[in-house]
């Protein structure tokens, strides 16, 4: 099979599809019924598994809390440090992306 | 879009479920046969067209009507593949191929049992990956511009345009190829 153009071969392919189509001219949706069923069962587990995701948020950031404060109340100084720490780091990484974009322009 | 299908696709954002059962099921055969085009594997189409309707009833919300909703569907039925493709390919690529291979047959058998002739161009079709397939589908069987499919598949126009011409490209090859 030799198409001489683009247009014969995309010609030819249409058609194939459009039989393609045609086999699977009766394709039978599912009911309403089974749809509506499965929309519900749908909102059901969306409405669950948005309780959990809430849940589990709330479980880390009482954690996290507990952790900040027990180690605030039991060693400020290195809770203060790591504050520190953290905030130079940031910074510092801000400045050696800027320097880094500035080269690369110029 | 009609108006009949506006005015539903608003009662299904509002949470109604009939409306939305409704919508989904005039649109499913649309669905169904693109997804058959993409991946020429019946199985795999049905499978994709189902999660694709579990996705809309979760997404329905987000649409804006800037397309119609039929394309809204195949946009979201093609990402789905293209993400079902790639955990495939991660896990084994010898499990993608015996799938693809097993889906063609089953199409293959659909067309002989019903005395079609199972043609050489969807056998090279069939032999496309599946990003150069779905571009050269949605742009010369469906007729979406480039930026239309690069919007849908989430990739830049420029490489849906190098996608549809390596496609047909490859498609030619192994049609004159055969003919030799």
């Amino acid at each position: 099979m030799r198409f001489k153009s683009d247009e014969e071969l995309l010609g030819k392919l249409s058609e194939e599809l459009d039989h393609l189509d045609m086999l699977y001219a009766d394709v039978t949706p599912p009911s309403l019924p089974e749809l509506e069923q499965l929309i519900a069962g749908e909102a059901v587990r969306r409405r669950k598994r948005r309780r959990k995701e809430l849940l589990l948020f709330i479980l880390v950031a009482l954690v996290l809390v507990t952790i900040v404060i027990s180690v605030l109340s039991t060693a400020p100084v290195l809770y203060w440090s790591l504050q520190a720490v953290f905030i130079l780091s940031a910074l510092g990484s801000l400045g050696a992306a800027r320097i880094r974009h500035g080269r690369e322009e110029s | 879009m009609g108006d009949t299908t506006l005015e539903m696709i608003s009662q299904a954002q509002q949470g109604d479920a009939a409306a939305l059962a409704v919508l989904l099921r005039e649109h499913y055969p649309f669905l169904y046969k693109y997804l058959i085009k993409a991946t020429l594997d019946p199985l795999l189409a049905e499978e994709i067209a189902q999660d694709t309707m579990v996705r809309c009833m979760e997404k329905i919300g987000t649409y804006n009507g800037t397309s119609a909703f039929s394309s809204w569907l195949i946009t979201i039925g093609s990402r789905l593949y293209i993400d079902r493709k790639r955990r495939w390919s991660r896990e084994a690529q010898w499990r993608e191929g015996q799938m693809q291979e097993q889906g063609n047959r089953s199409l293959r058998w659909s067309f002989e049992s019903r005395n079609m002739e199972w043609s050489e161009v969807l056998d090279a079709l069939s032999r496309l990956s599946s990003a150069h397939r779905m571009a050269v589908l949605l742009k010369h069987y469906y007729g979406y511009s480039y930026d239309e499919i690069g919007e849908m598949l989430e990739i830049p126009s420029g490489t849906v345009k190098s996608r549809v011409a390596a496609g047909l490209g490859q498609l030619r090859k192994e049609l004159n190829e055969d003919e030799v």
